[in-house]
């Protein structure tokens, strides 16, 4: 492997680790609205 | 017409427009639908020892893997959780931990349960459900530690999946509720009365604040009224206070006081009480009758255990608790 390719493998990997820490950490948690069980309507 | 929600999970009953956020922080209105902005985000969790929830009498010497969102149904002056108690979802740290991840996990780092607590549980709800549903299949307990601030469709109906419950009893006093807590005793008592009738394992902590709820008349009322409602055989935990969040400018608990409380419980009929929160003999279980150490503590950890199939070794007075 030469050396620029040897440098683009290592910066996807950490780019890869990075992405995979922010999904981790979580994002908005208004992203990830879940129905509640126990609610009504108000007329 | 106005897409407005009412909430029925807990006592506060918020009525939400669109848009708006509940009181817990965790709910909204979007487009007239009531939504959980927590489940599967967690913001709190760990393995820790089931002394530390505390349960006494629910599977000594075992850990429980326990979660926490952010959120809280109360806004209690002494809080020792208000960083995440008191905080929107969005203002914390979370981890992307959907129930099945809980249950894995849980195998993994071999928990006996799984606990659901420090905030309230209330607040992430069906997370909680839905965890302890899938739990329940894998044969992992399900425990809450919580204040009881819940109405009672939602209680009955998690209680099919939950194994053990410590709440905390506050105060006796409503004025207690709603000026220390923002909220009321009575639904409490409710919920006491409820975990007891779906025979779920009960311990019960009250922590013991100086002038605000160390009355000792009151102390004795409580006590009369959980071996009148729930029966001599519920735990009780008196807790030392410490200055915190709001309530700094009061003294930690004397260790007097939290004897006194516990000579108080014992008298009126109570058969476990403790005192944590500090290093203290009455942190041991003593068999009722023979009086011998049953399960020595220190802190969380458990040195010794005496109870042999849910019996005293020595006496063979039978001990009320979930013990395998
Ligand atoms: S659980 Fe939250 S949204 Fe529901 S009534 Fe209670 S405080 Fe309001
Ligand atoms: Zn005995």
């Amino acid at each position: 492997m030469s050396r620029r390719d040897f440098l683009k493998t290592v910066g996807a990997g950490i780019l890869a680790l990075l992405l995979s820490a922010a999904v981790d950490a979580g994002g908005k948690p208004e992203q990830h609205l879940t129905e509640a069980m126990f609610w009504r309507r108000v007329e | 017409m106005e897409k407005i929600v009412q909430c029925e999970l807990c006592p506060n009953g918020c009525i939400l427009g669109p848009g708006q956020r509940s009181r817990c922080r965790t709910r909204t209105n979007s487009d007239g639908k009531l939504y959980s902005l927590v489940y599967g985000r967690p913001c709190a969790v760990h393995v820790d020892p089931i002394e530390k929830k505390p349960f006494f009498h629910f599977l000594p010497g075992t850990t429980a893997f326990s979660i926490a969102t952010a959120g809280c149904v109360l806004a209690c002056k002494f809080c020792q959780n208000w960083q995440i108690s008191q905080s929107k979802p969005e203002d914390t740290d979370t981890y992307d931990l959907p129930p099945a991840k809980v249950i894995s996990n849980a195998l993994a780092y071999r928990c006996a349960s799984i606990a659901y607590t420090y905030t309230e549980p209330t607040v992430f709800y069906e997370y909680m459900y839905d965890t302890a549903l899938a739990a329940r299949k894998e044969r992992v307990k399900n425990t809450m530690h919580s204040c009881g601030y819940i109405n009672e469709r939602p209680l009955r109906t998690l209680s099919k999946y939950l194994d053990a419950a410590n709440i905390d009893l506050k105060a006796f006093t409503e004025d207690f509720y709603s000026n220390v807590c923002g909220g009321r005793l009575k639904p409490v008592l409710d919920s006491l009365v409820i975990l007891k009738e779906e025979g779920i394992w009960l311990e019960i902590t009250n922590l013991v604040i100086p002038t605000l709820n160390d009355d000792a008349k009151k102390i004795r009322e409580m006590c009369r009224w959980i071996v009148d409602k729930l029966g001599r055989d519920v735990p009780l935990h008196f807790s030392r206070f410490f200055p915190h969040y709001r309530l700094t400018n009061l003294p930690p608990t004397p260790i007097e006081t939290l004897e006194s409380a516990r000579k108080t419980a014992l008298d009126a009929g109570v058969r476990f009480a403790y005192i944590g929160n500090i290093r203290h003999e009455a942190e041991n279980t003593y068999c009722p009758n023979c009086k011998k150490v049953l399960i020595e503590r220190t802190g969380y950890v458990v040195k010794g255990n005496h109870v042999v199939n849910g019996k005293c070794r020595y006496c063979n007075t039978a001990i009320p608790g979930v013990w395998n």
